[in-house]
């Protein structure tokens, strides 16, 4: 691979990738399997159709939520975050 | 040109919506070109396949077609369009979120998604729909794992397993769907039979070890699964597993084991599971196009399982039953990326003509001889039934929507 060597921060940590390479192949390739937790089971979710349709690789990058990882190519000093999986959810009975 | 209008928008930068775009530019008009990927391409950037022994190479193709749209195009990517309204008359107007663009002429070329095998364990990280192996592997030059299986029969698994066995990553073992999904035309056995059939049929060099297989008398289903061997057999690179079925993939926080079960000649299971493990699983659910924007601009639509699902009803020269609204490429049905760039010739002058530039009558000929010709050069069927599909959508659009 030609593409240029960058620096960029996975949840605050120092990684290095290949610019241009969408975010989402970069970190599945990195070993990086979860890139975030299903918002109503908690469950893990990553990388699946690579193509913008199914919304499950949903990371925040430079500070914007919801970004689909598999779309988004890597570029240096980049900031990804996985969204935090959900608190449990509570239940209040409805007087 | 301004990007805020212009005389077309081609929305789906893949093989389709190129070879449009490289027609209309070629003819002077000004066109906005948008695809929510970051590079141009689609599907057909991943596709490598050999033909006899010549060579299919999607990322060349992509080249040409890019070339030839020329600096007469304005581009739009990493860039979804939310919305299409409006009328021709008044100026289509497409909404980029960011910006809205007007246009008198709009191309859907939104090609196709993978169809999901909802399987027990499928969300699992490392559990992959097969198009993004390809890419990832075509694209990225990135292996998506080192021992993995494909689920499902389908042209575009074996194109996979063939490129991940060439490269030397992986041998993946193919193996049947699980019963009873919500998907159920892809998860009963006979079905899977009757694909693979049809696959012969189109004879890829992959598909010989099969064919003969299938070639046959009544029951030929049944016999040929009595004797098929445990361990498979080797397609394109795979083992292809014809009486084996996954049940469930499983692993605590990443896909690490596939259940199995062995499948006798009636396709009903016997003996117990057992677990092997993966690290990797690429569902193989077959394609279905992509259409919401043709729904949402209210264009006719029909239902042709042969054709991969719903289907806007066109004109021979691609026009749908919204005037000014064209349409090409997968999203008119799934066929192979040669037939899309034809598509997507004809739909460009389709456009043009509704600009009021109607091209002269041999340019109308090349176009509908490269469509015969695309159609003649197809590695394989995509899906079983296509041609009376085709037929069939053929004959409703000229009662629908005219000639
Ligand atoms: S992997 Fe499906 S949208 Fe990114």
């Amino acid at each position: 691979m030609s593409a240029e060597t960058v620096r960029f921060w996975l949840d605050g940590a120092e990684r290095r990738g290949p610019a241009g390479v969408p975010v989402g192949f970069v970190l599945y390739a990195q070993g990086e399997r979860i890139l975030g937790w299903n918002e109503a089971t908690g469950a893990p979710r990553g990388l699946y159709c690579g193509i913008g349709h199914c919304f499950e690789c949903r990371l925040t990058i430079d500070g914007v939520r919801d970004q689909r990882a598999c779309l988004v190519p890597l570029a240096a000093e980049m900031q990804l975050t996985r969204q935090a999986p959900p608190p449990a959810l509570t239940f209040q009975e409805v007087p | 040109m301004s990007a805020a209008t212009c005389d077309a928008v081609v929305v789906g930068a893949g093989p389709a919506g190129l070879a449009a775009a490289g027609t209309l530019t070629a003819r002077g008009h000004s066109v906005l070109l948008v695809d929510e990927a970051p590079v141009p391409g689609g599907r057909l950037r991943a596709q490598w396949y050999r033909l006899g022994s010549a060579v299919w190479d999607g990322r060349a193709e992509v080249r040409r077609l890019v070339e030839g749209v020329g600096a007469g195009a304005t581009w739009r990517l990493g860039t979804a369009v939310h919305a299409v309204s409006g009328t021709s008359d008044e100026g289509f107007a497409v909404d980029l979120g960011a910006e809205v663009v007007r246009a008198r002429t709009v191309l859907l070329a939104t090609g196709a998604t993978e169809v999901p095998l909802a399987m027990p364990g499928w969300t699992l990280p490392g559990v992959l729909a097969v198009g993004a192996a390809q890419t990832l592997w075509r694209g990225w030059h990135m292996a998506p794992g080192r021992r993995g299986v494909i689920v499902g029969i389908n042209p575009l698994g074996f194109a996979v397993a063939q490129e991940l066995a060439d490269a030397g990553l992986a041998s993946l073992a193919v193996v049947m769907p699980p019963p009873g999904l919500a998907t159920a035309h892809l998860g009963s056995v006979g079905e899977q039979w009757d694909r693979l059939l049809a696959l012969a049929a189109g004879a890829p060099p992959w598909a010989k070890p099969v064919a003969g297989l299938l070639h046959g008398r009544p029951g030929w289903r049944r016999a040929a699964m009595r004797w098929f061997p445990a361990q498979g057999i080797r397609v394109a690179g795979a083992r292809l597993q014809l009486t084996r079925q996954a049940l469930a993939l499983e692993g605590a926080d990443r896909v690490e084991a596939v259940r199995l079960q062995r499948l006798d000649a009636g396709g009903e299971p016997v003996g117990a599971p057992w677990r092997e493990a993966v690290d990797f699983v690429l569902l193989a659910g077959g394609l279905r196009p992509l259409g919401e924007l043709l729904g949402q601009v209210g264009a006719a639509m029909g239902h042709y399982e042969g054709l991969g699902g719903d289907v806007p009803l066109v004109t021979t020269r691609l026009a749908t039953s919204r005037p000014g609204v064209f349409a090409a490429g997968n999203t008119l049905g799934i066929e192979s990326a040669r037939v899309a760039m034809a598509q997507g010739g004809l739909a460009g002058l389709g456009m043009a003509a509704h600009l009021g530039d109607e091209p002269p009558e041999d340019a109308w000929q090349r176009a509908r001889g490269a469509m015969a010709a695309a159609r003649r050069q197809v590695p394989f069927t995509f899906q079983p039934g296509l041609m009376q599909a085709r037929a069939q959508h053929r004959q409703d659009s000229a009662r629908e929507v005219g000639p």
